[in-house]
């Protein structure tokens, strides 16, 4: 809860929240075990790294997104919080998906009673944590530097020399694409030191380094909050049409839906991809997926690795309930309950092609890798596209009668 | 004309009273055209000032730079000597803001509301509850200012954002569109309340649709449109 912002939530909202929170936890430390049971020390030790690797690019790319733009941010200026209670309020937003991001490390290495791993594997999580809120907190302040040209002279130098190497993305928001590949690469350099023997040094050193950033940032941390939810929020909420390079979906782009839900499955899927960046998690995620099976990891870490793309990518489709995206009362007018639970079936399924081709490649480059196996993963998506389609619109419903009665 | 209980909160005092400087300040988002281009204005304490000019011309823009929700591209924003991008804390402090856009906590009543933004900003004292009450009376939120905000309609959450902005006692108040959703008899008593506000030495920037009221209330207007 933030300790800034009293009457945001009801008792039961916090309840479920609370309840949603340690369901993923469990989830997360049962996928960790699975992956790490029948593993031997070193296996053990490399499993850990390749799931904080895996932390750390979620860090790289959804850090930014989920701290900024505040969501709250009109509501603060009400009561005008002091830098201190600004950090505080948005550790408090960080802290529980940090801990989230730390329970396979630490379920994996504990799994094995390696307890020194599990000291290296939840620092070097927390540490990273620390050092991505810290980092982001400066976006703002480097997005109006570039906007300004006060920086980003060299880039744009290079680009003015030869173009192809411009992002596709405006001047402005090259801070945030350069943070996203600092964030990763300082995770992941944690991982390789810990393959090297030498993982709770930098596991520390991290810590150390994140808690001086914090320190640093917290005597003007209004500054850095302000300008960097400006930033953000110009960015995100004020642009007035999608992002360059990236054209919105067309509405005959969805010929496969069928005709009485397209409306709401295409208007759904233009929604969802410009609300989160789905399509570089899953690319990232198969990319992770096929590292597993290609180092010649174990049965339970293939699994696992498979299990979490499944769950992640299909239960992202919970988006489409939030009010930003359909608002429940306004859903349930459109559709049916069944009507729904196809349309977000549907838009889940656009990630079956390059899942099923994805591990119809591995069982085509490994002999380990039979079609049985590809078929059962393949018909496991397809079962929880429609499983959390339906959980999700039940949902969804339910609040909509709440929110009526 | 509001009670005298509620005079704390429309009298600046003449040490707290100060001019908020718009600097050459442009602003655009990420790679869109300008919205504001340039813009030079001088607002002193003891004056309203409408934003005037057609949809998209900026006024919800530019009171989001005053108000350090958005930082502008180019240029600065000072209130007396502070620059408000570079230490917004200090400067929100003597801000009350209205935005067009409620935002006010939903479990909790408009006089709990006011009561956290008294305790939050440093003005509550024994004679707090007294004067919220008069300031209630003023922006016409009858009884159910008790009930959840969550459960207000648009009009009703209008006055309570109106209360809440005022009862931190601010040397300033920034409001977007501050008449939108209210009736003739709230419309007349929040006009009376920024004019008793403006009198006391506060500094008003508002924009609103509503030129009628405009030119009853401000002293001058700042075309965006132009």
């Amino acid at each position: 809860m933030s300790p800034v912002l009293p009457g945001s939530r009801s008792r039961a909202r916090w309840a479920a929240l609370v309840v949603a929170v340690a369901l993923a936890a469990g989830v997360v430390a049962a996928l960790a075990l699975t992956a790490s049971a029948d593993v031997d020390d070193a296996g053990r030790g490399r499993l850990v790294r390749y799931l904080n690797i895996l932390v750390a690019a979620a860090f790289a790319i959804g850090g930014p997104h989920v701290l900024y733009p505040d969501p709250l941010a009109r509501r603060m200026q009400l009561v005008n919080p002091s830098s201190g209670a600004l950090l505080r309020h948005q550790a408090s937003r960080w802290a529980p998906l940090v801990a989230l991001a730390s329970v396979p490390a630490l379920a994996a290495a504990l799994g094995g009673g390696a307890w020194t791993l599990a000291a290296e594997g939840v620092l070097a999580v927390w540490g990273l944590g620390l050092y991505a809120m810290a980092r982001v907190a400066g976006l703002g302040v480097r997005t109006r530097q570039w906007e300004s040209g006060e920086s980003g002279g060299a880039y744009r130098a290079v680009y003015g020399w030869a173009p192809p190497l411009r992002f596709a993305v405006p001047d402005p928001l090259v801070p945030g694409l350069q943070l996203t590949g600092e964030v990763f690469v300082v995770g992941a350099a944690v991982s390789i030191a810990g393959q090297a023997g030498a993982g709770l040094p930098a596991a520390l050193v991290l810590v150390a380094l994140a808690v001086g950033l914090v320190a640093r940032r917290a005597g003007a941390f209004d500054r850095d909050f302000w300008a960097t939810h400006g930033a953000w929020s110009d960015a995100f909420q004020h642009v007035a049409g999608p992002a360059e390079g990236r054209p919105a979906l067309h509405y005959d782009g969805v010929y496969w839906a069928p005709r009485s839900i397209r409306p709401a499955v295409w208007a759904g899927l233009v929604s969802l991809d410009r609300r989160f960046p789905l399509g570089r998690v899953a690319v990232v995620g198969l990319v992770i997926v096929g590292l597993v099976f290609v180092v010649g990891a174990g049965e339970g870490a293939r699994g696992a690795a498979l299990a979490a793309w499944v769950l992640g990518i299909n239960g992202a489709i919970a988006l489409t309930a939030t009010d930003a995206v359909v608002p429940p009362a306004l859903a349930r007018r459109l559709h049916s309950a069944a009507g729904w639970t196809l349309a977000r079936t549907l838009m889940n399924l656009r990630w079956l092609p390059p899942f099923a081709l994805t591990l119809a490649a591995l069982a085509w480059l490994r002999d380990d890798v039979g079609a049985g196996t590809a078929a059962a993963w393949i018909a496991a998506d397809l079962a929880v596209a429609v499983l959390s389609a339906l959980v999700v619109t039940l949902w969804s419903h339910t609040r909509s009668r709440r929110a009526l009665a | 004309m509001p009670s005298p209980e509620i005079a704390p909160l429309l009298t600046v005092a003449p040490g707290r009273q100060r001019a908020l400087v718009v600097d050459a300040v442009s602003k655009r988002y990420v790679s869109g055209p300008y919205v504001l281009h340039g813009l030079n204005h001088r607002f002193e304490p003891g004056t309203a000032t409408g934003l005037v000019g057609p949809n998209g011309s900026g006024k919800s823009t530019l009171l989001r730079v005053l108000s350090a929700l958005s930082a502008p591209s180019s240029g600065a924003v000072r209130y007396g000597d502070l620059d408000v991008h570079a230490h917004p804390h200090r400067a929100l402090a003597d801000v009350g803001v209205v935005h067009d856009q409620p935002d006010l906590p939903p479990y909790l009543t408009a006089v709990e509301t006011c009561e956290w933004v008294a305790r939050e900003r440093g003005t509550w004292d024994a004679a707090a509850p007294a004067r919220h009450a008069a300031l209630f009376d003023a922006v016409r939120l009858d009884e159910r200012r008790d009930q959840l905000v969550r459960t207000y309609s648009a009009g009703m959450t209008r006055k309570a954002q109106l209360a809440a902005a005022l009862c931190g006692a601010p040397a300033a108040l920034f409001l977007d569109e501050p008449f939108r959703a209210l009736d003739t008899e709230a419309t007349e008593a929040a006009l009376d309340l920024m004019t008793a506000f403006r009198d006391g030495g506060g500094l008003v920037v508002l924009s609103s649709h509503r030129a009628d009221l405009l030119e009853r209330l401000c002293d001058g207007v700042l075309d965006l449109g132009a």
